[in-house]
């Protein structure tokens, strides 16, 4: 993990400011979905090694919760976005 | 059911740091201790974040807290800081008395970046932390709102239930530089 996250809200602080929230591409099934589609969104993760997209609370400043892109290979952070705007914007 | 009319209306307000040792003398870096300011923390309403800061813009001792949110400050606890700007900014914006839940810490000195250095993990340097920013930072685990007031003055926000540990925390930072501690007022 990188030392420094940019947070598109307060710039870069170190990563002990940052708490991990899992994985940000999963996607909530429907309430009437099948068994194996909700034991997939709870329990599957895949683990690739190389990018990761990722929700990242920025507890201690803005408190804002981001989308954090990083590569566990090379440690390199590669984009930072306010998870809200990236919502909106049906990104992610 | 119990009669509430016959609890105490008037409290004793005390300031957290009210019992701790100060310092006899004032060396060059200096840590003041607010005696009771009035605060006021503004969220805006949804969408309203623009005519909020436009309002805020105009007034003194109005610090950056993050997106959509300000904190305002006045040195005197008379000011009724948060019932005035809840009726200037109407349903813009929410409007929270924080006077008696923050303690206002002023450390001042020509080492004060040094002293912040051992504790907060921002860069200070006064071309990138400009006169007027200001940001909620972690410092020894404690989630405190740092503001740059002046050109050696900081100014630091927190909870009053982390006063003690704060001030403990600041003081192991300052030792180097014998920094002083003292109460305003």
């Amino acid at each position: 993990m990188a030392s420094l996250i940019s947070c598109p809200h307060c710039g870069p602080r170190p990563k002990e400011e940052f708490a991990v929230r899992g994985d940000a591409t999963l996607l909530r099934p429907a309430p009437e979905a099948s068994d194996e589609a909700w034991h997939a969104y709870v329990y599957l993760r895949a683990n690739p090694r190389g990018v990761h997209v990722e929700h990242w609370q920025h507890v201690g400043g803005c408190r804002r919760f981001l989308v954090v892109e990083r590569n566990t290979l090379t440690h390199d952070v590669l984009s930072v976005a306010d998870a809200a705007e990236v919502a909106q914007g049906g990104a992610a | 059911m119990s009669d509430l009319s016959s609890l105490p209306v008037a409290f004793d307000w005390q300031h957290p740091l009210s019992a701790i040792l100060t310092s006899d003398v004032r060396a060059v870096d200096h840590l003041e201790i607010l005696a009771r300011p009035s605060i006021a923390r503004v969220i805006a309403a949804a969408g309203e974040s623009v005519a909020v800061a436009a309002i805020l813009g105009g007034m003194a001792g109005v610090r950056a807290a993050g997106p959509q949110e300000w904190i305002v400050l006045d040195d005197d606890p008379q000011a009724a800081l948060p019932a005035r700007l809840a009726e200037r900014l109407g349903s813009l914006a929410f409007v929270l008395d924080a006077g008696d839940g923050e303690v206002c810490l002023r450390l001042s000195g020509p080492h004060c970046r040094r002293i912040l250095a051992k504790g907060v993990g921002l860069d200070l340097h006064p071309d990138v932390f400009g006169l007027g920013d200001g940001g909620f930072v972690l410092c020894h685990a404690i989630r405190m709102h740092l503001s740059r007031t002046g050109d050696n003055l900081f100014e630091i926000l927190a909870p009053r239930s982390y006063a003690t540990s704060l001030l403990d925390a600041l003081k192991r930072m300052g030792r180097e530089f014998d920094l002083s501690v003292g109460l305003s007022g």
